[in-house]
């Protein structure tokens, strides 16, 4: 199936539906730094950090957190055909990011040295090919101040064991999201087996591990403080982003500034 | 083929025929001045780092394969690939490009005033017409203290031989990026041949040569910390067409210095 034309579009649209996302207090970021949307309360639903510590779990959209989908009837597929949002805040400004959160493990404990194997599912159901997955450090609770390098061990797209690194800052913020710099070729990541961290960094710092895909990552809504944006994903971007069957579709956000702003707005979707 | 009408493109992106890349880079090298362009080809994040072409003074032809460029896969003949959307944000305010590394060759010794001649492959595979080719310079090791000329000796588009110099600046720094015109009358590069200094610059500063399309070339203007995206379609109407194999690099022209500028974007295609 393919919508053929606008036409077939404008009618895909009349039984489309959509979904409002309104979180009153985003959590402060840095400026240019990511931030999860995940737990923060709202819409969607607050998602919780993943349990029990160190058990992986493979996300789709019936997981708590996920902006409520639901898939398109075979052999159609689901559409973003419209994206807007607003931010309040003073001096406020950033962008919106939608996202497929295929996997994620919590519990990782940022003050101890030892190897944190994770166990139960440690692998996406979703781009189990591993090709063009990447991972995300979610801060939880605030380490303390001594930043230390984590090392992430995983198996790559070739099935070839690979360590993947980041260097943790000292109090990074709760919600703080950074990428992981991956082994090997970087392309891909098929599981994840484990996380040791250099040195204990003091306090008592936790972490989530997440894995996502950059192919169904969007940067899709720009906006400054107390200015509503809308996007349309065809004639304005020519994307037409699709969400993948059973995807957990979720929010982060990077800002301009260290504010806690309100974001509000609404995701439009349509099956074709 | 082409994409005929709108419907075409509406088409392909909602049939599986297009391909969407989320990239970020961190760029660790200070560009130490306003205005100065600095590459993001071996910087760390996602494509991962490519690597500066060996061995030294023997020509290259990077491919959308090759470590660093963002790995698309070719249609399927006769279909063509079109870049629909492109977008892009950084720390500082900047303007992104997206380029095609048609061609490069490593090892350029900035403290020699001996001819060097490049070796091996001396043409690009795709755009072997020449036309619209340039080439920019590279410093893949901080120039010596002293300002040089260099000279290119190259083959232009009506197979005449001719050269172009550029300076090299005292200090120049590492990764940073020189645009490199052509001799009068030329319209492009079919084939670099040597490069000579016009003195020794001292120290051991090292560079790349990089042939690039200049119809090709992606602009991308961002203001700091705030996305930026073009609709190649109806904003921006080019639709460009990606040559088979294309090695999509990014690099960008910076405001200000600062090191460690973070820089992220979106890359959309389709084919028909």
């Amino acid at each position: 199936m393919a919508l053929a034309t606008y036409q077939d579009l404008v009618t895909a649209l009349q039984s489309g539906y959509q979904q409002p996302f309104l979180l009153s207090k985003a959590p402060p970021a840095a400026s240019g730094l990511f931030a999860s949307l995940w737990s923060i309360a709202g819409l969607p639903a607050q998602g919780a950090n993943p349990t029990p510590a160190l058990q992986g779990a493979a996300c789709d959209l019936t997981t708590v957190g996920a902006v409520p989908l639901a898939n398109a009837t075979a052999p159609k597929r689901l559409f973003v055909f419209l994206v807007c949002a607003g931010g309040g805040g003073a001096s406020y400004a950033g962008e919106i990011f939608l996202y497929d959160r295929l996997w994620h493990v919590g519990g990782i404990n940022l003050n101890i040295t030892s190897t944190q194997t994770f166990t139960g599912v440690t692998a996406p159901s979703r781009h189990t090919d591993g090709i063009g997955n990447q991972l995300l450090l979610e801060i939880t609770t605030a380490p303390g101040s001594t930043g230390q390098t984590l090392s992430v061990a995983y198996t790559d797209q070739n099935d070839a064991a690979q360590t993947a690194t980041i260097v943790v800052p000292g109090s990074a913020v709760a919600n703080r999201l950074d990428f992981l710099a991956l082994g090997g070729d970087g392309l891909g990541v098929k599981s994840v087996q484990s996380a040791t961290l250099g040195g204990g960094m003091g306090g008592s710092g936790v972490a989530n591990q997440v894995m996502v895909n950059v192919k169904d990552l969007f940067p899709v809504i720009p906006y400054t403080w107390n200015v509503y944006t809308e996007r349309e994903m065809i004639v304005q971007s020519a994307l037409l982003p699709v969400v993948p069957a059973d995807a957990c579709l979720a929010l982060m956000y990077r800002g301009a500034s260290s504010s806690s702003p309100l974001l509000q707005g609404r995701i439009v979707l349509l099956e074709g | 083929m082409g994409f005929t009408t709108y419907n075409d493109i509406i088409n392909a992106l909602s049939s599986g025929k297009g391909q969407s890349f989320f990239w970020f880079k961190t760029c660790v090298t200070s560009p130490a001045a306003a205005s100065i362009m600095m590459r993001l080809w071996n910087m760390a994040g996602w494509p991962p780092p490519g690597a500066d072409p060996t061995p030294a003074l023997s020509g290259i032809v990077p491919t959308s394969a090759t470590a660093g460029a963002i790995p698309y896969t070719n249609p399927t003949g006769p279909a063509t690939m079109h870049l629909l959307n492109v977008g892009g944000c950084c720390s500082l305010q900047a303007v992104i490009f997206l380029y095609d590394r048609l061609w490069h060759a490593g090892g350029i010794n900035l403290n020699s005033a001996s001819l060097q001649t490049i070796t091996d492959a001396q043409a690009p595979t795709r755009h072997t017409d020449g036309l619209g080719n340039m080439l920019l310079v590279e410093i893949s090791a901080a120039a010596g203290t002293t300002t040089k000329d260099l000279t290119i000796n190259y083959t232009n588009t009506a197979d005449a031989a001719k050269s172009v110099t550029v300076n090299i600046p005292a200090s120049a720094i590492i990764n940073r990026v020189l645009l490199v015109g052509l001799a009068a009358g030329d319209k492009g590069v079919k084939s670099v041949q040597s490069v000579q200094l016009s003195g020794a610059m001292g120290g051991t500063g090292v560079a790349n040569l990089v042939m690039y399309n200049i119809s090709e070339l992606q602009q991308i203007p961002c203001y700091a910390n705030l996305y930026a995206d073009r609709d190649l379609v109806v904003q921006v109407p080019n639709l460009p067409k990606l040559n088979d194999g294309a090695c999509l690099a990014t690099m960008f022209l910076s405001s200000a210095s600062g090191a460690n500028q973070f820089l992220f974007g979106r890359v959309m295609m389709a084919e028909n």
